[in-house]
């Protein structure tokens, strides 16, 4: 589903000392299908955003569109979202509370109303998508690794079947490995299914990797939008928003102070590098 | 939130704890000796110098009294209806007013806003943490008694460093069930409790490994209870306190001339 | 300064056939002064270790020693906290009390110090880790950055000979990342020895030695530079492997002439450099 933002603005805490201004007149587009990435740094309001994409809270000013519903700062409740929008939060097994595996996964369909045949389905489903062996279903969630919790976590949300998933920061504290695997299923997951994936991350290089489009925030505004190639292209910009480059942006960055003509700024893989210094050792050999 | 600590520079501010807290508990007592119009208006008098030396500002303490207002109101109107004696002035079928109902209804009302009107001063002036000394240093001598003054103050102390923590989380993990289809607003109380499961079981979870880890914090920062421990925290009688004291006395004496 | 001598160790030695133990024969020395990072999967053991470096696990079998001293000494155990601070993961768990300078106090209370020396300590352990003019904070009002240099503060305000970094920077966003790995640099420039548990191995290369964990088992011990041109072995534990390390194998293989061994992506940046100009 397409997701339209409009005048988005959203205040902590309105009309007491504390109050703070997370967002302040954001309006983006990000297209049905989309593997969409936002950065920014701490406090830049990405987490306030997904919280409003998913309708867990309500704007201050603006509207979020998603598909064919939309939620007003004068809307009675985000739910219409909710029912589309699937948000995992940073250390999604941190909210892990049934018995076990399956029931846990079956929360969110339970909750939409299934039969108990839909709900069996959609979580032997979810597990299988996010790669956890069906014997898993029967052990207590609390007893798995911390790769595996996260999983499971992920799957309660996936077994919802939302058209929209947004992930924040989905690989903190797992080793690279467990990282890697886990935005590696997410990824195919996304291009067989062809959801709407928002992912909020602090990692560049995740974001050059995956996403199709990122959306830059920084002090409550959307600073900069457009594909990876586009975006990582401006160092200068990027530290500007206090945001680091992919390592690989920064190994291009590093030769080309001594290459002329330097290499493109679009490479984002270690196979693109490759064959780009292949072709200019061709050319100049 | 009720006498939520303000920062401030008062003279309320800058007095020792332990004489407000010694003061507070002393003048639940005064306020009983109270019992003709004179006396409240004494009392009254004293209690808004009090909040002036604050330097709260009158709204912000209304706004944070309003909760008590309700309770007062409840109670007079209980005083009203129930107290007998004196003249009636007022009659409507089953209900009578009586003299006597009106007169305890207005005392009662200034007792209790006498009362949490020190305590919130009580709050509104001292940190919690100020508080927590307050306290640990008042009940040092009762250590000898068996009261764990130290244990007591820690624990209070901690609770105080993880209560925001803690609700912060709270709100995050209510947001991640709310994510997936939890319902904590519609439906009848039992179904309403029974929706807090999921959020109580992860918080619980997690409160024992935040314990757990403060637990292994602590020791390698070389806790090991109370014995041999130096204080940072200082509580310096000042002579804003003895001022406090003085203005007891007088008012203690006042009141019992004054009283009938 | 620290000797760990055959260590096995598991939370219940009777349960575990011992191919399964946390920690399998732990054998290493710390010098005074000296960097060191220690690198391994979530599960290698790498943590159960730190634990065992302050006393707060004892081996099952085998002796840590910390300045000649044995662990297991109960009589020793406060020496041996003070000499050696740990930092954890998680920054809100390690913060007890309810403000910034109560906290740095509350390890001081503990040893004992005086009223007086505590002002200095305070004031240059805060002022060490950028948090001077912080003092009345409260925890819950810092970034993870600041809460995790307050964690720092406090055990820097002990005065301990080492420090042992748990996985420190896991948690943090990358400000907060950089901040505290340039505490860390810092310090072990001013003589504190540091011993940095972390899984990325980008981080891991900062420290002069590197030692990978796995399966509860030190597989590497080396030093930084040495492991570096062969950092593609870190890829058979399943942690990543330096960008510079890829690129220069890969460029090898296609018959590029480039330094057999590099110990620094600046190797490799200066070998392409002089490589692309050449011809």
């Amino acid at each position: 589903m397409e997701i339209l933002i409009e005048g988005l603005s959203y205040v902590y805490m309105p009309d007491t000392p504390f109050s703070r201004q997370a967002l302040n007149d954001v309006s983006l587009r990000i297209p049905s299908g989309t593997f969409a990435a936002i950065l920014g740094p701490t406090g830049s309001g990405k987490s306030t955003l997904i919280q409003l994409i998913g309708g867990l809270i309500r704007p201050t000013a603006g509207k979020i569109q998603v598909g064919p519903h939309a939620v007003h700062h004068n809307s009675k409740s985000g739910s219409s979202l909710r029912k589309h929008v699937g948000v995992v939060f940073q250390y999604p097994e941190h909210q892990l509370f049934a018995e076990t595996v399956g029931r846990d996964i079956a929360f969110g369909p339970k909750n939409q109303g299934l039969t108990q045949g839909e709900i069996d389905e959609r979580v032997r489903l979810a597990m299988q998508w996010v790669g956890l062996s069906p014997e898993l279903a029967e052990r207590s969630p609390f007893q798995l690794s911390g790769g595996q919790m996260r999983r499971v976590a992920i799957a309660g949300v996936l077994a919802m079947q939302p058209d929209v998933l947004v992930l924040d920061e989905p690989t903190a504290g797992l080793d690279s490995r467990s990282g890697r695997e886990l935005l590696e299923t997410i990824y195919q997951l996304q291009r067989e299914r062809r959801f709407t994936v928002i992912l909020v991350t602090h990692d560049m290089d995740e974001a050059a990797r995956y996403a199709d489009f990122l959306y830059i925030l920084s002090d409550g505004r959307c600073a900069e939008s457009g594909p990876p190639a586009q975006v990582f292209s401006q160092p200068e910009k990027l530290r500007e928003y206090k945001l680091d480059l992919p390592e690989i942006s920064k190994l291009v960055l590093r030769l080309n102070e001594r290459l002329n003509p330097p290499l493109p700024l679009t490479i984002f893989r270690l196979e693109e590098l490759e064959r780009e210094l292949l072709t200019r050792k061709g050319e100049f050999g | 939130m009720i006498g939520q600590y303000i920062p401030g520079h008062s003279p309320l501010h800058q007095m020792d704890p332990r004489a407000k807290l010694l003061f507070v508990f002393a003048y639940m007592f005064a306020v009983f000796l109270a019992n003709n119009p004179a006396t409240y208006g004494l009392l009254v008098l004293f209690t808004g110098i009090g909040i002036y030396f604050s330097r709260i500002s009158l709204s912000v303490f209304y706004r944070s009294m309003k909760p008590v207002f309700i309770l007062i109101l409840l109670t007079s109107l209980l005083h009203l209806w129930m107290t007998r004696g004196g003249e009636a002035l007022f009659s409507f079928s089953f209900l009578t007013i009586y003299e006597e109902g009106v007169r305890q209804a207005i005392y009662i009302s200034i007792r209790f806003f006498l009362l949490m009107a020190a305590a919130s001063l009580l709050t509104f002036t001292t940190s919690p943490i100020d508080l927590t000394d307050g306290m640990e240093s008042l009940l040092k001598p009762f250590e000898r008694l068996g009261v764990p003054a130290h244990e007591l103050a820690l624990m209070m102390s901690i609770a105080l460093r993880f209560i925001p923590t803690l609700w912060e989380e709270t709100e995050k993990i209510k947001k991640a069930q709310m994510a997936r289809g939890a319902d904590f607003e519609s439906g009848h109380v039992f179904k309403r409790v029974k929706s807090y499961i999921p959020v109580l079981i992860p918080l619980f979870i997690s409160a024992f490994r935040r314990a757990e880890d403060l637990a292994l914090a602590m020791e390698s920062r070389c806790y090991r209870g109370g014995k041999g421990r130096t204080k940072w925290r200082e509580l310096h009688y000042s002579h804003l306190d003895v001022v406090l004291l003085l203005l007891f006395v007088i008012l203690l004496t006042a009141l019992w001339l004054l009283r009938k | 300064m620290i000797q760990v001598k055959g260590v096995w160790f598991h939370y219940q030695p009777e349960e575990a056939p011992r191919k399964d133990w946390a920690l399998q024969d732990i054998n290493l020395t710390i010098m005074p002064g000296e960097y060191v990072s220690v690198i391994g999967p979530n599960g290698s053991g790498k943590s159960t270790l730190s634990r065992l470096l302050n006393g707060l696990l004892l081996p099952v079998e085998g002796e840590v020693r910390v300045g000649g001293r044995l662990t297991a000494n109960t009589q020793d155990l406060w020496y041996i906290r003070q000499q050696v601070g740990l930092v954890f993961q998680n920054p809100d768990n390690q913060i007890v009390a309810p403000t910034v300078q109560d906290d740095v106090a509350f390890g001081l209370e503990n040893l004992g110090v005086s009223r007086e020396e505590m002002k200095e300590r305070i004031r240059d352990a805060l002022e060490a880790v950028g948090l001077a003019g912080m003092e009345q904070r409260e925890p819950h009002h810092l970034s993870g950055g600041q809460k995790q240099r307050l964690a720092i503060a406090g055990i820097l305000a002990m005065q301990p000979k080492v420090i042992v970094f748990d996985e420190a920077t896991s948690m943090l966003d990358p400000q907060g990342r950089k901040d505290v790995l340039g505490i860390i640099r810092q310090l072990n420039e001013k003589g504190t020895t540091v011993i940095h548990i972390t899984h990325s191995a980008n981080e891991a290369f900062l420290a002069k030695r590197v030692i990978v964990m796995a399966e509860g088992r030190i597989q590497l011990d080396l030093p930084a530079d040495e492991l570096y041109p062969i950092a593609l072995i870190l890829e058979k534990w399943g942690l990543d492997v330096p960008l510079a390390v890829r690129l220069h194998h890969r460029l090898l293989g296609h018959g590029w002439h480039l330094r057999e061994r590099i110990t620094s992506l600046e190797d490799l940046v200066t070998d392409l450099w002089r490589f692309l100009s050449k011809d």
